[in-house]
């Protein structure tokens, strides 16, 4: 990360830089020269007098005196004997002299065309230094682009590569965290777990501390009040159970109303089978599995056909008849009075679907106390009901059925399970209330969307979501728990 | 092996199948002992002389599948060379991997078994990992990075995108993008893409009972199995005394020897070790670490020895044939086991070490907590199972690392009784969870499970480069000449 100074003083620098290289390219576009005026081409050489020259050099003839004769001759001869040298001393120079030019032609001639191609090739070259110039300054111009778009892609690259690397590293430095964490995270569940233990233990000392001293003061009272006379001997009274609340019942007369009125309203063995299917994997490895309430037995036989041990109580008589009949292990009686007559830690999970609602609470806070004592460590209860905090399911399922005692809130269910020793309780929901039967939102077409009638149609798909909360919930709720 | 002492021409076992002119006399025996196969096994995995754990895991644990007729398939790729140079391996027989098909066609496995790692020694087996379903042995719950370069190298960026985004709807794909480009790095982790070996599979299996929940939570339809890791007891045999090799590389028999084992990579944690070594050294001179393993060309540790100031106390070996292992093992007084990041795997060398009775110190992750390890800070064991226990190893949390191994390099060094405590827990506990036997014994379940499963149904959106079966050509010029493909599988709707 640059420090933002640091980047000012990059800007800075920068800027400089380009003033520089636009000054220095100004002066080099400046410095291109221009091309100077050269010489003409020289003259060329004067030889028109030479012809003449070369014809008329000559003045003395070989013989002064031809064609006279005699005395003329004489005269002649004597006086070319005293002019005459001054004759031949002129015509000598004149010869050189013509001799002289006419040897200097060719080298004017050499001189000329040796001046006019240097002054030719010193143009061409010129020509091409300022064409090169020229070229230098264009080329400076685009390396300028070159280097920016070069520094550009460069730079981005050094950016994604920074930034990939911090990436990596903020990315390796939130796993090694994470790591760490939930590492930790296990063992601390693997503790509280522990905990769990311990506090389960702490429970059940209670719980049996609870029993012990129920039955004491039974044990107590019941010769207090049966022993009358002064000076009987206490007798040697064996441990009894505290009184205990009174049964859910139907009478066997009207026994087989009750079968039709569940055929008519719990839907049939089928549907009550499917519903079932998802508590079987609750009892995976279990044994010795007690269904109360278990009804045509429809959960016994799925707990058959996947190798669980298992069997059924229920109070209604035709109900015992129909799980027989299907070679089902199945009681008749009383589920507290059952509960009770097992050893402690006997059963391997427990089941009671759609039966604590029909409990008064006296006798279910009892019933749970017992299923506590009577269920192995790590064994689990199910206990499905229904749920009256649905408006709907209150009204329309709980009401219905005249057996009901008592409807348990969730919460309240919940806390009585908690409060009878079991843990890792659990709330789950059932049988959601079909979406397209609850209270529906209101759409505003696309024409009539004003700003008013949007907040009204927003106030009341609200509405519509916190009475479809209450009203048309979940219809049953089952607590899953289980004994350390 | 099974053997059947029976005569050549009798029936079948029930349920078992003979392998047709398999007899053989026992010595001085009259009768035919006809050898008798379980199953017939294809095994795609790298062998040796490959240098791979996983390599040398087949190796080991092949033999003692051996009453199975099991032909191992190595990476033919770059020439049928390949199978001639694999090295012998008892129990199977090594063929090229493109003899698979048509060995197939003409007599089907009835188990074909994947064993798919985040290295490119495996990419030879995805084509038939996608079209011959079977049980996929997971060694890393992260292939990413293997598989991200595997199609980045073929040029099928667009595959690989195809099938990261396929395994990841939600995540953008700008992510594949940031791979396509080689800037995936650590960020690869967060998406492991192991979404195509194990829904094209009929059985996963895995050795981290942790990475088996997490998969099985991610793959709710698929069948996840947690399988014993095994390795061979390296003190099966006579061990070389550890003084030779210490006399070997100069170590003092006064030192206390902390030894690495495996490849050198920075995944292995010896920078941290060495940061750890400078800052104890001085007061404990008798510390030396040495590190057997074939060094990583990206990786120098020496550098780093030598920039640290404890150059002199460090011997790097390079690379150790397997066979020179025990001695060294030997010659440790602590086994080094660290490793991030990590793909969850189960170390094969950690198990090692804990055979040879060698206390060790392992890395804190996810995958080890359930292992009862001691937190040096508090001297109290730590694990996630229930009761109590006694310490297997010594563990080193990532998020304070060098400070941890500063503790365990003082307390293992000064701490003779710790180390010999620690030492026979650590054997114990491979008695109890890592011996061959076990998994051997576990891999019978899970080759029987195998054969028992039906291929699993495309998933939807099945990336379509996995659909293709690599047959166009052959099929291509079949046609031409009139002559029908003769390779189709049988099984319809099949990956």
């Amino acid at each position: 990360m640059f420090a933002e100074d640091d980047i000012e003083r990059r800007r800075v620098e920068r800027e400089a830089a380009d003033r520089a290289y636009n000054d220095a390219l100004t002066a080099l576009d400046r410095a291109v020269p221009r091309l100077p005026d050269l010489p003409h081409q020289p003259v060329e050489y004067d030889e028109s007098q030479l012809p003449l020259l070369n014809e008329r050099w000559r003045i003395a003839t070989a013989d002064p005196a031809a064609g006279l004769t005699g005395w003329r001759r004489r005269v002649a001869m004597a006086i070319w004997r005293v002019a005459g040298p001054a004759f031949e001393r002129q015509q000598a120079f004149n010869a050189a002299l013509v001799d002289h030019l006419n040897r200097n032609v060719a080298a004017h001639r050499a001189n000329r065309q040796s001046i006019e191609a240097t002054i030719g090739a010193m143009r061409g070259e010129l020509e091409k230094l300022e064409t090169f110039h020229t070229t230098l300054v264009l080329y400076l111009q685009t390396i300028t682009r070159f280097v920016d778009t070069k520094d550009r892609s460069e730079h981005i690259a050094t950016l994604a590569n920074l930034t990939n690397a911090g990436l990596a590293g903020v990315a390796d430095e939130f796993r090694r965290r994470w790591e760490s964490m939930v590492a930790r995270e296990q063992r601390y569940v693997a503790a509280v777990d522990e905990l769990r233990t311990s506090i389960a233990s702490v429970q059940q000392t209670g719980l049996m501390l609870k029993r012990e001293l129920e039955r004491g003061l039974a044990a107590g009272a019941a010769p207090a009040a049966s022993a009358g006379g002064a000076g009987a001997k206490p007798a040697a009274v064996p441990a009894a159970a505290p009184p205990r609340p009174p049964a859910p019942a139907i009478d066997s007369v009207n026994a087989y109303k009750y079968v039709a009125f569940e055929n008519r309203f719990r839907g049939s063995e089928a549907d009550i089978r499917a519903r079932l299917l998802q508590y079987v994997e609750l009892f995976d490895g279990a044994d010795n599995v007690l269904d109360l309430g278990c009804g045509r037995g429809e959960f016994l036989a799925l707990l058959r056909e996947r190798g669980i041990r298992a069997h059924g109580l229920d109070i209604n008589h035709e109900m015992m008849e129909a799980c027989r009949a299907a070679g089902l292990e199945a009681l008749e009686g009383d589920a507290l009075a059952h509960l009770e007559s097992l050893p402690d830690a006997s059963l391997g999970g427990l089941i009671a679907v759609q039966v604590v609602e029909h409990f008064q609470p006296a006798y279910l806070t009892t019933f749970l106390d017992v299923a506590y004592h009577k269920l192995k460590p790590g064994a689990k209860i199910v206990l499905e009901t229904l749920n009256p905090s649905c408006w709907f399911a209150f009204f329309e399922a709980y009401i219905r059925d005249i057996t009901h005692a008592w409807p348990l809130h969730p919460e309240t269910l919940k806390f009585l399970v908690v409060a009878s020793g079991f843990q890792r309780v659990d709330l789950r929901w059932l049988s959601p209330y079909p979406s397209d039967a609850k209270l529906q939102h209101v759409e505003l077409p696309a024409d009539a969307r004003t700003a008013s009638l949007a907040a009204i149609a927003q106030a009341f798909n609200e509405n519509v979501d916190k009475a479809n909360a209450v009203m048309f919930s979940y219809l049953d709720y089952a607590v899953v728990a289980e004994r350390m | 092996m099974l053997t059947d002492e029976g005569e050549g021409g009798q029936d079948k076992l029930p349920g078992f199948e003979s392998e047709s002119g398999a007899c053989t006399r026992p010595q001085g025996g009259s009768r035919c002992a006809r050898v008798i196969r379980l199953m017939r096994i294809a095994w795609f995995s790298p062998l040796p002389p490959h240098r791979s754990g996983i390599a040398a895991y087949s190796a080991e644990l092949l033999p003692r599948l051996a009453a199975h007729d099991i032909e191992a398939f190595v990476d033919d790729t770059a020439g049928h060379d390949a199978v001639e140079r694999a090295a012998r391996v008892d129990g199977a027989a090594i063929r090229g991997a493109h003899d698979f098909p048509w060995r197939h066609a003409r007599r089907a496995f009835d188990v074909v078994v994947y064993h798919v790692g985040n290295s490119e020694a495996h990419d030879y087996l995805w084509p038939y990992m996608v079209r011959y379903p079977g049980l996929v042995v997971l060694h890393d719950g992260q292939l990413h990075q293997a598989r991200a370069q595997a199609l980045i190298r073929q040029k099928r960026e667009s595959d690989f995108r195809a099938e990261f985004t396929w395994s990841y709807p939600d995540v953008s794909p700008l992510i594949a993008d940031l791979v396509v480009a080689g800037l995936g790095g650590t960020l690869s982790y967060f998406w492991p893409m192991v979404h195509v070996p194990v829904q094209a599979a009929r059985v996963v299996a895995v050795h981290s009972g942790t990475l088996a929940r997490d998969l099985a939570e991610a793959f709710p339809g698929s069948d996840i199995r947690h399988v014993h890791m095994g390795v061979a007891d390296p003190l099966a045999r006579a061990l070389a005394p550890g003084r030779e090799v210490r006399q070997r590389h100069g170590i003092p028999d006064s030192a206390v020897v902390f030894a690495s084992f495996g490849r050198v990579t920075p995944e292995k944690g010896l920078s941290a070790v060495l940061r750890a070594m400078a800052q104890v050294g001085p007061a404990l001179p008798a510390i030396r670490l040495l590190v057997a393993g074939e060094a990583a060309g990206h990786y120098d540790l020496m550098a780093e020895a030598r920039e640290l100031g404890v150059a002199d106390r460090v011997t790097e070996l390079g690379y150790l044939p397997d066979a020179a292992l025990p001695e060294y093992l030997a010659a440790a007084d602590v086994c080094l086991n660290l490793r991030w990041p990590t793909g969850r795997e189960t170390s094969a060398a950690w198990l090692r070490c804990l055979a040879a009775g060698k206390p060790t110190v392992i890395t804190d992750l996810l995958h080890t907590a359930d292992v009862p390890s001691l937190d040096l800070r508090s001297m109290k064991v730590t694990s996630t199972l229930p009761g109590e226990h006694e310490a297997v190893c010594v563990h080193v949390e990532l998020v304070d690392e060098v400070h941890m191994l500063r503790l365990a390099l003082r307390r293992l060094t000064e701490d003779t009784a710790l180390r010999a405590r620690l030492g026979s827990a650590a054997r114990r506990y491979w008695e109890a969870q890592g011996t061959l036997e076990l998994m051997a014994r576990d891999y019978e379940g899970l080759l029987t499970a195998a054969r028992a499963a039906a291929d699993p149904v495309p998933p939807a959106g099945w990336p379509a480069h996995l659909r293709a079966d690599g047959t166009g050509l052959a099929r291509a010029l079949t046609s031409d000449i009139g002559v029908p493909y003769p390779f189709d599988a049988p099984a319809a709707g099949r990956l």
